[in-house]
């Protein structure tokens, strides 16, 4: 995996600093047919101590936004990132691959997505945990293992000294999530980075798993992002909320906001999709018609327009911008919503 | 690293159609051969032994002052020759035994598959030299033996592919439609075990080339006064010191030709792949080919 | 555990029961008259009356089967019977002869494993270097050069143009290196390639980046996560080849001068000696079942889906 690194337009530090500061982000994927711009010009911030759930469907690059300035690739993908990514100040694009080391894991955990094939499938999970203390935090061979069961009993794993000896194979796909978390955390970094945590789970786990998400981050003071697709888990989890689609943040704003308020169309619609359990019988469930758009050959004007029950003739002229509405700390990126106050150059 | 090494490296890496190339050159040297060496292979001339490149001789002489470029291009149609007679041989036999056995099935299949998988399990160029062992030297013997080492191979992949077709619902659509069994195997099952067949033989080729040259080499295939690679190179090990070229030249013919059957080989099975039996079939077909590749491939 | 292990020991034991019927059939189901090159060998006149005589005291006259069981039963004792050409008894021979082919094949295996292992593991380390490269083009090389080719070349660099090592006879660890290398090179330069696919491939599982994600170094994840996972593969691959180097010790051993069992198999086959072939057979036989018996039994030591049994 190879993650290439663009000269990133200089930015001015904000007086109160957040913790991570994402500018003109865009990652450019390489894959074996096709350039991929998976993710166009991004920014959003998260402060310490605060969740942000991004949202969005499949494929629209939620995933890579988060890991590819990480150097988190999976196998085979080439990553090119441009813009700048500030993790307390500094930038991640401009980091050293020996730099960017330092930071995975101290500064930054990941859970992913499917624990399965995230943890070594040939090695006991307790090598797996204590290699992080070993190497990480310099500790010896007896407290990396007290410091792992120490973890293993953090993240509600009962008997955690005979579970330290199992192969990952060996342990429900709760339990496996759940070392995975621990991992993520045991060199207590200040941002978490959870990749759809619990999209390959049963849906009793998957709340569990939630709440202890919630939990440790209080507890240690992280900050998070969370990565769903789930309308749901946002209003549990978020204070704030970042729509994704097409590779763009359409929309973004505190939770209560985007769940009572959705400005842009695409929210409204996945807001839709969510079946209401009190809904009268024999209403009809709406869904979105139509499929996103090609990332590897852009159109022109707003990426949604094709699918935008509220299409107008500006949207297939131009991008909309992601723009303040009415002073409140809501925004969106469209025509229609949220009144754009200048042009942007087309790309 | 300097830029020549670097330009050699990857060159090597596109050798495929230079290979190609080779194997068409030695098809063309091995049909004409009588008309292309400008000397008899077997003409020796002791004043003007062990000489290097000449105007006379383009590629000197060996020990016995016999002329290297006619003795390789004699040696490329000796070679060629067995090459084709065994891989002909063998490939009726085999696929007339795979055939059989698949269709019958049963216990028949059993036996033979199992007696099959046993001569697989030990290296082809082991069980041809018991053959010669018991037949003795010759080259009759010789074609004899290694035909006898290769038909496994061919049975197994034709059984295998047989197997595979007698399933498919348009083969037994016919079968309940009454055709004749001489029919389907005739017009159905052959030609599909033939394409398989025909794509593996052409990796064969090279493996059996290098076979050949291996027992003559060993002195227990082609017999002198006949000119072949491996016999050449067996002929001017004593010299080796004083006259190397006489042992790269055979051994570079011998590798180029192996190489261009090689990848020859691999064209055709790539091209054949995509079409001929889609999903898991064809995926198990590919894997024992491999494995009847890679343990032929180590000889 | 114990009980599959058990299990695999005692098909390993019936393949070689097989495998002594089908060494022995080979002979005496063949056509080629046993009797008649035997006398042949004995002296330059064969009359009928000679071969009838041998006949009967070799017993050859007797129906397979029995002469089967005398055979086996002889060789279960350690006795192979004697040579047909020099009256030596063969089990002796091959006993004196094994410490040769045993070095040769050992030595050429550790090479390979080495070699090959050793090559994938710098291109894993630096990927997309010149490493990867010479790793293709010595696996072209490897799958379509002639061992004796490889092994005359070597000869001549080493032996001499810069006449560092000994390319001559059997005396002493100097006198291996050149067999060693020769006999190993070319399964080296394809498990090469195995076994760097094999990593690659491990290195782009999603458990590798996890490893990133805590902030390890690439060189650790390769050593602690890609390579045992990548080494199942790589082993069958390696045993295959290793099996596969008593067929290259045939040439091997003639183009140094090693008195090995290779040899003596050829020089059986040479002179049509029976009893040497048989004996050489068999010997061959079991050590592949040999090598088919450890790679199982390593695969099961390794595959942690295996060691569970042992610990429930």
């Amino acid at each position: 995996m190879t993650v290439q690194r663009h000269p990133a337009t200089s930015t001015v530090p904000g007086a109160r600093d957040p913790l991570l500061s994402v500018k003109g982000l865009s990652v450019l994927l390489f894959t074996e047919t096709a350039t991929v711009r998976a993710v166009t010009d991004v920014a959003y911030t998260v402060h310490r101590g605060e969740t942000l759930a991004i949202v969005g469907e499949s494929g629209s690059g939620k995933t890579v936004m988060n890991l590819a300035p990480l150097g988190l690739m999976p196998g085979g993908v080439r990553a090119v990132v441009s813009g700048s990514v500030r993790l307390s100040g500094e930038d991640l694009t401009q980091a050293s691959e020996d730099r960017l080391m330092q930071v995975r894991g101290r500064k930054v955990g990941v859970v992913f997505q499917d624990p399965l094939s995230a943890l070594n499938p040939n090695r006991r999970v307790g090598p797996q945990i204590e290699e992080v203390f070993r190497l990480r935090l310099g500790l010896d061979a007896a407290a990396s293992h007290a410091r792992a069961i120490e973890f293993l009993r953090m993240v509600g794993i009962p008997e955690p000294e005979r579970r330290l000896r199992m192969f990952p194979h060996e342990m429900s796909g709760g339990m496996r999530q759940r070392v995975m978390i621990a991992i993520a955390i045991a060199a207590e970094p200040e941002l978490l980075i959870a990749d759809e945590p619990t999209t390959a789970l049963d849906v009793t786990i998957q709340s569990q798993l939630l709440e202890l998400l919630m939990r440790l981050q209080k507890q240690l003071g992280m900050a998070m992002v969370l990565v769903t697709h789930d309308v749901g888990v946002v209003a549990r989890v978020a204070d704030r909320v970042a729509v994704m689609y097409a590779g763009e943040i359409v929309e973004l704003g505190t939770a209560e906001e985007i769940l009572k308020r959705p400005r842009h169309p695409y929210t409204r619609a996945l807001l839709a999709a969510v079946p209401e359990p009190d809904a009268p019988v024999g209403s009809r469930f709406t869904g979105l018609s139509g499929s996103p758009p090609d990332l590897s050959n852009p159109a022109v004007g707003c990426a949604f327009a094709p699918r935008c029950p509220l299409v107008q003739g500006e949207c297939t002229r131009a991008t909309p911008m992601l723009t303040q509405a009415e002073g409140s700390g809501h925004l969106a990126a469209c025509w229609v919503s949220t009144p754009q106050v200048a042009e942007r150059p087309t790309r | 690293m300097p830029a020549w090494f670097d330009a050699a490296l990857s060159f090597a890496c596109r050798l495929g159609w230079p290979a190609i190339l080779v194997v068409a050159i030695d098809l063309v040297l091995a049909l004409f051969a009588q008309h292309l060496t400008p000397y008899s292979p077997t003409a020796q001339d002791l004043m003007s032994a062990n000489q290097t490149f000449s105007a006379a001789h383009l590629l000197g002489t060996d020990h016995l002052g016999r002329d290297t470029l006619s003795r390789l291009i004699a040696g490329s149609q000796t070679t060629l020759v067995a090459v084709a007679v065994v891989v002909v041989l063998a490939m009726l036999i085999g696929v007339v035994i795979g055939t059989i056995s698949g269709y019958v099935g049963g216990w028949l299949d059993e036996i033979v598959m199992r007696s099959v998988d046993f001569m697989l399990s030990v290296p082809s160029l082991i069980v041809a030299l018991a053959m010669i062992g018991i037949f003795g030297l010759g080259y009759w013997n010789m074609v004899a033996a290694l035909t006898i080492a290769w038909i496994p191979s061919y049975a197994r992949i034709t059984r295998g592919v047989v197997v595979a077709t007698v399933h498919q619902p348009h083969i037994e659509s016919l079968w309940v439609l009454g055709a004749s069994r001489t029919r389907l195997i005739a017009f159905h099952l052959l030609p599909a075990a033939l394409r398989s067949i025909l794509v593996y033989a052409s990796v064969d080729a090279g493996v059996l080339a290098l076979a050949i040259a291996t027992l003559s080499f060993l002195g227990l295939g082609i017999q002198p006064p006949m000119s072949e690679w491996g016999e050449m190179f067996v002929d001017a090990m004593p010299y080796l010191d004083f006259s190397p070229r006489q042992i790269v030249l055979p051994g570079l013919a011998l590798t180029l030709t192996v190489a261009g059957f090689n990848y020859l080989g691999e064209r055709l099975a790539s091209l054949d792949a995509p079409r001929a039996i889609s999903g898991r079939t064809l995926r198990k077909r590919l894997a024992t080919a491999q494995r009847l590749l890679v343990s032929r491939t180590m000889q | 555990m114990a009980q599959v292990a058990l299990r695999r020991l005692l098909s390993a034991l019936i393949l070689v029961a097989v495998a002594s019927v089908a060494c022995f059939s080979i002979v005496a189901v063949f056509p080629g008259n046993v009797a008649r090159v035997i006398a042949e060998m004995r002296s330059s006149t064969v009359s009928d009356e000679i071969v009838k005589q041998i006949e009967v005291q070799y017993g050859l006259k007797d129906p397979v089967p029995l002469r089967y069981l005398r055979w086996a039963g002889r060789a279960v004792r350690g006795d192979l019977g004697e040579s047909l050409r020099t009256g030596q008894p063969v089990a002796k021979d091959l006993v004196r002869r094994a410490p040769l082919t045993v070095i040769l094949i050992l030595g050429g295996g550790a090479f390979t494993l080495v070699m090959g292992m050793g090559l994938a593991f710098l291109g894993a380390l630096w990927s997309d270097s010149v490493i990867d490269r010479i790793i293709h083009v010595l696996s072209l090389i490897g799958a379509s050069a002639p061992k004796f080719f490889i092994a005359a070349l070597l000869v001549y660099l080493f032996g001499v143009v810069f006449r560092i090592l000994p390319t001559y006879g059997f005396a002493g660890p100097a006198s291996w290196i050149l067999p060693c290398i020769s006999i190993g090179i070319i399964p080296g330069s394809i498990l090469s390639r195995v076994a760097r696919v094999a990593l690659a491939e491990e290195m782009s599982r999603q458990y590798v980046v996890t490893a990133i994600s805590k902030g390890l170094p690439r060189r650790r994840i390769l050593v602690h996560d890609a390579l045992p996972n990548a080494l199942p593969v790589t082993i069958n691959a390696f045993a295959m080849h290793f099996a596969f180097m008593v067929q290259a010790a045939l040439v091997i051993e003639p183009i140094f001068a090693w008195q090995g069992i290779a040899a003596y198999f050829v020089e059986a086959v040479r002179f049509r000696d029976y009893q040497v072939l048989q004996s050489c057979l068999l010997v061959f036989c079991v050590f592949f079942i040999l090598v088919n018996l450890s790679v199982d039994l390593i695969s099961m030591a390794l595959d942690p889906k295996q060691s569970r049994q042992r610990l429930a």
